[in-house]
């Protein structure tokens, strides 16, 4: 007997494609359990850094001093200008002195003894010059 | 409440963003969510668990490494893995036919191993191997369709063609797999025009 010629219509094919695709899907494997750390890995040694916040953090007190001042130049500079200033401290009468006499500011020449010396004397100058 | 619930409502760029900033749970939280259908479109294309498994990883792998550079407004991340992981597999997939060529094998058979596992379900075998058969992108565009439900115009921008190239691959892929399944009524459940 024959039976009658049955063609695939599109909602046939849509529907059998779908089931398909459906049950494909259900039996796909699952990824493997090592596959999430394997990602997760790669995800830590890609994520950038929150540098400086972290550095911020963990740095010492003297660390984080020695950075505000300006690092090693500055300090540099501080160093020299505290070593001039305790010289100049210790000595100052001798160079107030020859710094006076070297521009021929002292007014009397009887001043040569340190402690005749006015320090004052260049101011007086100034006024009576004008 | 887990630590990266707050992500919640937060669509996939922010949460890449989220990443690109340092946030430590960002990247669990984008893994759980794309990594199944990553993998699934990866398997769905090579049919060989290492093999997806390898083009997961790497797919996350750009993913991660394109995080600091990510513009939110530009694309949806999972519109830009679908396409790094199309891409990665047709390399793949190149890659394996090229060497098998080299070694002077036959072509590949894009069933086998289906036969193995499915060797009872014979609808499924058919359906499988006509799908198969297929040029790739109709394959694709109809994947698309009819498993992940997508419109006509979310397929062509994962495509990248048009709308009117989607309708067009998806009506002859039809064409082609009613073709394809003519000769095999009764596999499918069909009575066979001269029993």
């Amino acid at each position: 007997m024959t039976q009658p010629n049955h063609t695939m219509s599109d909602a046939e094919l849509d529907e059998q494609l779908g089931q398909y695709l459906v049950q494909d899907q259900k039996d796909m494997p699952r990824p493997s359990d090592d596959l999430m750390a394997r990602i997760l890995a790669d995800a830590e040694a890609y994520q950038p850094r929150p540098t400086v916040f972290v550095a911020a953090l963990n740095r010492p007190w003297w660390k984080a001093l020695f950075d505000e001042i300006g690092g090693w130049p500055s300090l540099a500079g501080l160093g020299t200008a505290a070593v001039i200033g305790v010289w100049i401290g210790l000595g100052s009468s001798v160079i107030v002195t020859d710094g006076l006499s070297s521009f021929n500011l002292a007014t009397s020449a009887s001043a040569t003894a340190t402690d005749e010396v006015d320090p004052f004397s260049g101011l007086d100058l100034g006024f009576i010059e004008g | 409440m887990m630590p990266f619930d707050h992500y919640n409502d937060a669509d996939d760029g922010a949460v890449l963003v989220a990443f690109a900033n340092g946030d430590p749970f960002a990247a669990r939280v984008l893994t759980k969510r794309l990594m199944p259908r990553v993998f699934s479109q990866a398997y769905r294309m090579l049919r060989n668990q290492a093999d997806a498994e390898d083009v997961t990883q790497d797919a996350f792998m750009r993913l991660w490494s394109i995080a600091p550079d990510w513009k939110q407004d530009q694309a949806q991340v999972s519109t830009w893995m679908y396409r790094v992981v199309r891409n990665l597999c047709i390399d793949r997939t190149r890659k394996h036919r090229e060497s098998e060529l080299d070694e002077g094998l036959d072509a590949i058979d894009p069933t086998q191993g289906i036969d193995q596992k499915l060797q009872d379900q014979h609808r499924t075998v058919a359906l499988s191997q006509a799908l198969d058969a297929l040029p790739d992108r109709q394959r694709e565009a109809i994947t698309l369709r009819h498993l992940d439900e997508l419109a006509n115009a979310e397929i062509a921008d994962r495509m990248e063609i048009s709308v009117e190239a989607v309708e067009s691959l998806i009506s002859r892929g039809k064409r082609a797999l009613k073709s394809l399944l003519q000769g095999r009524k009764q596999e499918l459940g069909y009575e066979d025009d001269t029993a």
